[in-house]
């Protein structure tokens, strides 16, 4: 059974995240992680001791990766480029390319799940084909096909993104318009003699809310990953342009020489945001007592 | 025609109906790869040369070569047709190579890894979750509860480079790239499976190469993909621990690990289904573990493709997936109709 919220959809969303039940202090770690994270991102000009792809050793250290240091918190990549100003910039490309990507598949995933769930017949079988299809391929392929095509740069990889988080949205959003649909108050709505757009949008939207942010909580921390691949791909940004997944891929061919701190702290710094995301959707889902499906 | 379909008993009847369901999966993924492909400005030959230039002329054989003068339904229908007979069209880098050898030769790297990366991540899923059930609620209970969290936001580069610089570079225990050392072993290649090839030319120290070298990938994956299932396997073990035929074996005097082998096996129908739904991320996990180890499998070979803008071939790698995807469905459904008598038609 669906569980129904009073009230306008900012206060619903605000109960889910905030109101008294189980999930709280995951709900907070969550957030906490997420905010700490976009702070970097904000401040990152104003924090950062160096500029991310600027020298900040003497040039005769130039080309060997130097270890953590009191100048150097996680060191310095093999050109010279102080790692902790870089980690502090590229907090900002994930962050643009992960919000972007989620706010494109849930402007697609959302609507097109509402009226499918709505409706049903030929319309809603043919788009849950394609939708399942798609959800059914592995992400990270499909997002390096469409990557590839359009070309390495940060919007480009959200769209990228985008397509691959679109049938998330749409399988959740579907599945609860169908359960509320079939519910009291919409009988009700439909007895009164409301016209379906209405009923669709001004009372079905809103009690999937709480759901869509589940799904967003989820959904994003996977793409956190995805995003991850592809810049760990090359499909991101390109060099010297600071980017958490590239910067660890650049590790790799240090590895040699135990060059740990080029791996350790881009690493470190996907998956504690992948970490805030989960923790987001897994308080929330705990929360909105919800079946969730991966 | 109808008589054969009703003679086929009802798990053939599900059998068939189900194959045919792979159809649409593979043309769904197929249109969305080809349109894609075709949104690149000018068109991919231009696009696969970058900033090469070729005299208008060549160009032009270039693209006749790939089919690509023609009306798009016609590209769109004669590459389905090729597909059907395994022509996957030839690489627009290295010219006259055919991506089908290509695909055939890196597959069975891939299977290899993903076979033993499920291996590692059932094996590690089912004793963390067994023991999770067994002791809801302990402290065991929830630190595996926070390592189901965290096993699936770990990144799979990371973990595989950071076992690489520990027990490659470090501890200098393991190989860290590829799936053999050819300096020092020889290996006659009969299936493509390094291990089994091993095995089949009874060739000991090959077979010992082989494995260290699939150690590392096997575990990087299998760790990252294990969360979901020691999460699964707690939630549905603890639901049938509960139930009432538990508690009639206990009451009975049945002994403690008895009722858990009965236990088990009646919370396995969700697991297997999980192991379907998890085939696309231990696929897409194998590119990521692939690259990682310098695996020859194919999902390195797409990330080289890309890296050259070789369309025709990032394509059939596409279209490919795509028939394994449906492919390991199919079989998923198979198995879970086998299990489970009430899901046939």
């Amino acid at each position: 059974m669906v569980e129904l919220y009073r009230g306008g959809v900012v206060s619903r969303i605000l109960k889910a995240v905030f109101g008294r039940a189980p999930g709280r202090g995951m709900i907070v770690a969550g957030l906490s992680i997420i905010l700490a994270v976009a702070l970097m991102a904000i401040l990152a000009p104003y924090i950062a001791p160096y500029k991310p792809n600027e020298l900040s050793v003497p040039v005769e250290l130039s080309g060997t990766p130097q270890p953590p240091s009191w100048e150097h918190p996680m060191g310095t990549n093999q050109v010279g480029y102080d790692i902790f100003s870089r980690i502090l910039y590229g907090a900002r490309v994930i962050l643009y390319v992960v919000i972007v990507a989620s706010l494109l598949s849930m402007s697609i995933g959302v609507p097109l799940g509402l009226l499918s769930g709505y409706t049903g017949g030929a319309l809603d079988r043919a788009l849950s084909i394609v939708m399942d299809s798609i959800y059914a391929f592995p992400g990270i392929i499909l997002a390096i096909a469409v990557a590839s095509v359009l070309g390495p740069n940060p919007t480009n990889a959200a769209i990228a993104i985008a397509v691959v988080y679109v049938p998330t949205y749409y399988r959740m959003v579907r599945g609860q318009t169908l359960e509320i649909r079939e519910s009291l108050f919409v009988e009700a709505l439909r007895g009164l003699g409301y016209p379906g757009r209405t009923i669709l949008f001004k009372h079905i939207l809103p009690n999937t809310a709480p759901t869509i942010l589940v799904v967003f909580g989820l959904s994003a921390a996977d793409a956190i990953l995805t995003e991850a691949g592809l810049s760990f791909f090359g499909l991101t940004v390109s060099y010297p342009e600071p980017d958490w997944g590239y910067d660890l891929y650049t590790g790799k061919n240090f590895l040699r020489v135990g060059a740990w701190w080029m791996i350790l702290f881009p690493g470190l710094m996907i998956m504690l945001l992948a970490l805030g995301f989960a923790l987001l959707g897994e308080g929330l889902s705990e929360r909105i007592a919800l079946r969730t499906e991966r | 025609m109808v008589k054969a379909f009703e003679r086929l008993g009802s798990i053939g009847r599900y059998i068939v109906i189900r194959a045919s369901l792979i159809i649409p999966t593979v043309l769904i993924l197929y249109t969305i790869v080809f349109i894609i492909l075709r949104v690149i400005p000018g068109n991919p030959v231009q696009a696969a040369l970058g900033t090469r230039y070729i005299p208008e002329e060549q160009l032009q054989e270039l693209m006749e070569r790939h089919g690509l003068n023609k009306p798009l339904y016609e590209q769109y229908i004669d590459y389905l047709i090729g597909v059907l007979r395994l022509d996957f069209g030839e690489s627009m880098v290295i010219e006259g190579r055919e991506i089908w050898l290509d695909i055939k030769e890196r597959f069975p790297a891939t299977v290899e890894l993903a076979i033993a990366g499920f291996l590692v991540s059932v094996i590690i899923g089912l004793a963390t979750g067994v023991v999770a059930a067994l002791r809801r609620e302990s402290k065991v209970d929830v630190s595996l509860r926070v390592y189901s969290i965290v096993a699936y936001t770990l990144f799979i580069p990371w973990l595989g480079l950071m076992f690489q610089l520990v027990f490659g570079v470090w501890l200098n225990l393991l190989p860290t790239e590829g799936r053999i050392d050819r300096r020092h072993v020889q290996l006659e290649e009969v299936t493509g499976f390094y291990v089994l090839d091993s095995i089949i030319t009874r060739n000991m120290d090959a077979f010992v190469d082989v494995v260290e070298h699939l150690i590392l990938p096997a575990l990087t994956l299998g760790i990252v993909l294990s969360g979901a299932y020691t999460r699964l396997v707690r939630a549905n073990l603890s639901e049938v621990l509960n139930s009432d035929f538990i508690r009639s074996y206990r009451a009975r005097g049945v002994r403690e690990r008895r009722v858990l082998l009965h236990a088990l096996r009646n919370s396995m129908v969700p697991i297997v289904t999980m192991m379907g739904l998890q085939m696309a991320i231990l696929l897409g996990g194998a590119v990521l573990t692939e690259t990682t180890f310098s695996w020859p499998g194919m999902g390195s070979y797409l990330v080289e493709k890309v890296q050259y803008r070789d369309y025709t071939a990032i394509q059939g790698v596409v279209v490919f997936y795509a028939f394994i995807v449906g492919l390991i469905s199919l079989i998923v459904d198979v198995i879970y109709a086998l299990i489970d008598p009430r899901i046939r038609y």
